[in-house]
């Protein structure tokens, strides 16, 4: 009886131990991700992820500032921030790639069609 | 010495007058245009380029003609009328900012010498309300709507008169800012407002007819079916921004003001007929 009670309390303290290290898991391990966790192919780290997102937020700003900026560079870079936070690397990676060569794009477009863009190209 | 560098100073002075001379003027612009629009619709007459795509689709313009009959934008100049006739919280109205009011529409866009800047009238209704303590309205949806579907409704038959002041080299630069808006290829499709308004106007994308340019500017505020209620222009612009997947512009900032100023301007002549109904 008393080895029978001694069983339940064993198995509720594992319980509780069991429960903390799974929320202490669940939490920690997205920060971990963040920081310093590598993709699922382990060839991207955080901090490369981190570099990406700032170097399409600085294209972003180039291209914005001739007008250039095409629409859903900004939804890509959110994106992207959201996957970093989650810890999905690869994604988050893609996506800061995707609104990088975006906006170098739209710069390049915007440039372009500054030389280039007239009414008597439609109208001559 | 003299003699020999005569021809070479001549030539000069002729290659660099040549970018001023080859740039058309606002008149000569407007003729090309207009003319481009009359030659590519030769059975449409001028005033019907005021009905948009309904001057170039017959059975779109079957639809609109029963929408007409019933309009969905009647709800909207009754509310504009008691906008219009309610005093501000300072006890004036909008007639003290407007005293020419309510039919102003045709009066804007116009450039603002002191302001230096071209004024629309969705921006001239906010400055009259920030300058009588009133919150100003928001430029896309909502209330100004209202209040410009009743000035529009009251306008009706008003020629379009865009200015552009000699006087004043600005405005010649705010129109030559629009013009090149309009011609310019943006967003990840690459188009430009002439690729589906001027080069493709009359054809079809998808199971829709491109509406021409002229006449572009008539009838806002506008109902729209896909909408469901009526909007400005600039959240026009901002739509087709959108769908070419550009990053579309703040609404009454300096590019679509400078834009309006340009598109209206090629519609001069052309009767107002807002608020209008479309798809």
């Amino acid at each position: 009886m008393l080895k029978g009670k001694k069983m339940l309390a064993l198995a509720f303290v594992s319980l509780i131990i069991t429960g903390c290290a799974t929320a202490t898991t669940s939490t920690e391990s997205k920060q971990m991700a963040a920081k310093s966790a590598l993709s699922k192919g382990g060839s991207i780290d955080a901090a490369a992820v981190k570099q990406a997102i700032a170097d399409a937020k600085a294209a972003q700003k180039k291209a914005a500032s001739v007008e250039g900026e095409w629409r859903d560079v900004g939804k890509f870079i959110k994106k992207a921030e959201k996957a970093l936070k989650k810890g999905d690397l690869d994604t988050a990676m893609k996506l800061a790639k995707k609104a990088r060569v975006q906006s170098e794009l739209g710069y390049k477009q915007a440039m372009e069609q500054r030389k280039s863009a007239s009414m008597s190209l439609y109208i001559p | 010495m003299r003699q020999k560098l005569l021809p070479i100073i001549t030539a000069l002075a002729i290659l660099s007058g040549l970018p001023m001379a080859s740039a058309a003027s606002p008149e000569q612009d407007l003729k090309k245009f207009q003319n481009y629009f009359k030659k590519k619709f030769p059975k449409v007459k001028w005033e019907e380029f005021a009905n948009g795509v309904y001057a170039v689709d017959p059975i779109g313009r079957e639809n609109w003609e029963a929408i007409e009959e019933f309009p969905p934008y009647e709800p909207f100049i009754d509310e504009g009328e008691e906008m219009w006739n309610k005093a501000f919280a300072n006890g004036k109205h909008y007639k003290d900012c407007f005293p020419d009011g309510p039919a102003i529409a045709a009066k804007y866009p116009r450039w603002d010498k002191a302001k230096g800047m071209v004024v629309t009238l969705p921006l001239a209704i906010n400055n009259c309300r920030k300058a009588n303590g009133e919150k100003p309205l928001k430029y896309k949806k909502g209330k100004i709507n209202s209040l410009l579907a009743y000035i529009a409704f009251q306008s009706r038959g008003q020629k379009t008169h865009v200015v552009i002041p000699k006087d004043d080299p600005r405005a010649l630069e705010a129109y030559e800012k629009g013009k090149k808006f309009y011609f310019t290829k943006r967003g990840q499709l690459n188009f430009s407002c002439a690729n589906c308004h001027v080069q493709n106007a009359g054809n079809k994308i998808r199971s829709d007819i491109l509406s021409p340019a002229l006449g572009h500017t008539t009838h806002w505020p506008t109902y729209r079916s896909k909408w469901g209620t009526v909007g400005t222009l600039h959240r026009r612009f901002t739509g087709c921004n959108k769908q070419v997947r550009a990053k579309p512009f703040k609404a009454q900032g300096e590019q679509y003001r400078d834009l309006e100023y340009f598109l209206t301007y090629m519609s001069n002549g052309l009767p107002l007929n807002g608020p209008g109904a479309r798809k």
